[in-house]
């Protein structure tokens, strides 16, 4: 990691400009995030070895927690984490890879219903993998069919790929439709399971941003054709960012229904994927522990909300409007403010 | 011409009923600097987008040859032409937000293939690789005279320090020919002549060939030995820089005819 002085110009200004918050926040020093892993060769790998460590060690407590806490902290546990692995599908895709999608929710979707139709005949794994499957083929597809389409058109094909996957999944005779269907995975434990595969995507995540494939999201973002002069091939680059976040959202969405034990597709209209996007919003677009900190945020304020009624639409809505006029780099735009720098590490 | 590392023979680029290069022919000469000048839509970037496999050729054939292969260019792929030793930097570049010089850099190499299981079970070839990306990005740093900023965020820097920052990431992989389109636009001329020497050291260095659009006279006399104007998609005169921009027909290309003198 490298430690930036900023010059004392930049931070008499961003020391004027600041929020109270920020102006407290601008007296530590951070280091940098970058998207190179070894400035240092081996010693960064250590530096590697700690952050999982540290995860690690996080589940581990968590998890303790969860387990003497009681089935309410469970449920609040395995909520943070399904939401998490979603989140950090559609931060890869959105922040990263700069793809305008707004289809997380049907991936979501394909996911939990992928599991919850063949886990009876094929078991918790078998689900498992019929779930990741439906829901990154239905992304790999997207990836593929884009090739052409930016932008605006982009964030059009995807809603209108999410309505049509929801409706289908609601048709489908076997999802048994508005009537809901049961999904088991490890009964109570499910938010065992979550925080497992919450922690694990995780650190994938954060690695992958570190290396050749984080540098191409990062290009393919910033400026196609003087990407592909530097050799990235952009529709495969594009394709699977689309991939990555459809397997992260499957089994997100695994995950949720596993958590709630009971999914409608009202459990997954686009308010989910509004949902999501306040959560990598509030983190910042693309930073993987800006994500972290936003689903843990949105899960905490939900809690407060009645149970009922549209309260928390609206105050969803609300929130994502007050970022992005206050703040539209999200949380981590302070440490940008702070270090004068760094990648969505 | 003997050994040359590139040849356009009658490239023809046409979006619609407009032709943007008129069948042009030349080819350039190993570790030679050639300055591509001519007025605006000229088709100077275009050409350079053909080279580099930006827009369709319509017609015409693009050879390469360098020691990494060599292949008629309009049957590759744009992205697998880095990985052929092509290096290119753009007009309005724009580098990636909140990166620190270094990890630009970083984004320059992309020849080889990304190891995904690598990266994330942080395996020894992962590892070396990433090492020798930061050995690399150093080197090109020393050379361009810019170590001390390897640390800086790129969205401080002033544009002529972008610039730089840009040429180091085309460099990162090693070009053996190195496309600029108008790499000293808009900078004080101290700082064009200052690029303009880091150029000349890397081409010197590298044994790399550059082919260069420019605007700014002084530049292309400074830096290049070869002159080829273009205006209307043709060529209009090709030559040493000091005869070429001083013929009458190339003036008047740039300014308008009767107007030569504007420029003495």
């Amino acid at each position: 990691m490298t430690t930036v002085n900023v010059p004392r110009r930049v931070r008499a200004a961003v020391r004027d400009s600041a929020l109270p918050v920020e102006k407290w926040l601008g007296r530590l020093r951070v280091p940098t995030p970058s998207t190179v892993t070894s400035p240092a060769g081996e010693k960064r790998y250590v530096g590697s070895l700690w952050t999982t460590a540290g995860v690690v060690l996080v589940a581990v407590v968590v998890a303790v927690w969860a387990d003497v806490g009681g089935a309410y902290i469970q449920t609040v546990v395995g909520l943070f984490a399904a939401y998490l692995v979603s989140a950090l599908g559609y931060t890869v895709v959105l922040g990263q890879a700069g793809q305008f999608a707004f289809c997380q929710n049907a991936f979501m979707a394909l996911g939990a219903y992928g599991y919850a139709v063949s886990e009876p005949r094929f078991g918790p794994v078998g689900g498992l993998i019929v779930g990741a499957v439906a829901a990154t083929v239905a992304g790999t597809i997207i990836g593929v069919a884009i090739i052409r389409t930016r932008d605006l058109y982009l964030a059009l094909l995807t809603l209108a790929f999410s309505q049509a996957a929801l409706l289908a999944i609601q048709l489908w005779p076997p999802t048994q439709g508005d009537n809901g269907i049961l999904v088991d995975l490890g009964g109570d434990r499910a938010y065992l399971v979550a925080v497992v595969f919450a922690a694990v995507a995780l650190i994938v995540v954060q690695r992958m941003t570190r290396s050749k494939i984080g540098r191409a999201f990062a290009l393919v973002r910033t400026d196609e054709k003087a990407a592909a002069t530097m050799g990235v091939n952009v529709p495969l680059t594009r394709m699977l960012a689309f991939a990555f976040s459809s397997l992260l959202g499957g089994l997100g969405g695994v995950l949720l229904g596993a958590v709630l034990t009971f999914i409608t597709p009202t459990n997954f209209t686009l308010e989910l994927t509004l949902l999501l996007l306040t959560m990598i919003v509030i983190g910042g677009v693309g930073s993987v522990w800006g994500t972290a900190a936003g689903v843990l945020i949105m899960v905490v304020v939900q809690q407060f909300l009645p149970s009922s009624g549209s309260f928390g639409s609206y105050l969803n809505a609300a929130l994502l409007f007050v970022i992005l006029v206050l703040r539209p780099g999200g949380l981590r735009s302070l440490v940008n403010l702070r270090s004068s720098g760094g990648s969505r590490g | 011409m003997a050994d040359p590392i590139l040849d356009l023979d009658s490239v023809l680029v046409r979006f619609g009923g407009l032709v943007a290069v008129g069948g042009v022919s030349f080819s350039v000469a190993r570790g030679s600097v050639t300055g591509l000048v001519g007025p605006n839509g000229a088709g100077k970037t275009t050409l350079f987008n053909a080279i580099s496999g930006l827009v369709p050729v319509t017609g015409g054939a693009i050879t390469l040859r360098t020691t990494r292969g060599s292949a008629d260019l309009t049957r590759v792929g744009a992205w697998r032409r880095a990985g052929l030793g092509i290096g290119r930097t753009f007009q309005d570049s724009r580098l990636v937000a909140g990166l620190p010089v270094l990890d630009q850099l970083a984004t320059g190499a992309f020849s080889g293939r990304g190891r995904f299981l690598g990266a994330v079970l942080r395996g020894r070839g992962f590892l070396a690789d990433e090492k020798r990306l930061v050995d690399r990005a150093h080197e090109v740093l020393a050379q361009l005279k810019i170590e001390h900023q390897a640390a800086v965020n790129v969205d401080l820097l002033s544009a002529p320090e972008r610039r730089l920052v840009d040429l180091g990431r085309a460099l990162m992989s090693r070009p053996e020919l190195l496309l600029l389109d108008e790499i000293s636009a808009g900078m004080p001329v101290e700082d064009k002549e200052m690029v303009a020497d880091r150029v000349l050291d890397y081409v010197r260095s590298a044994g790399a060939t550059v082919i260069f659009v420019e605007h700014d006279m002084g530049f292309v006399r400074r830096v290049a030995d070869r002159t080829v104007v273009l205006a209307e998609g043709e060529i209009l005169a090709d030559g040493g820089p000091e005869e070429v921009l001083r013929r009458p027909d190339v003036l008047a290309a740039y300014i308008g005819p009767g107007a030569e003198g504007a420029l003495r």
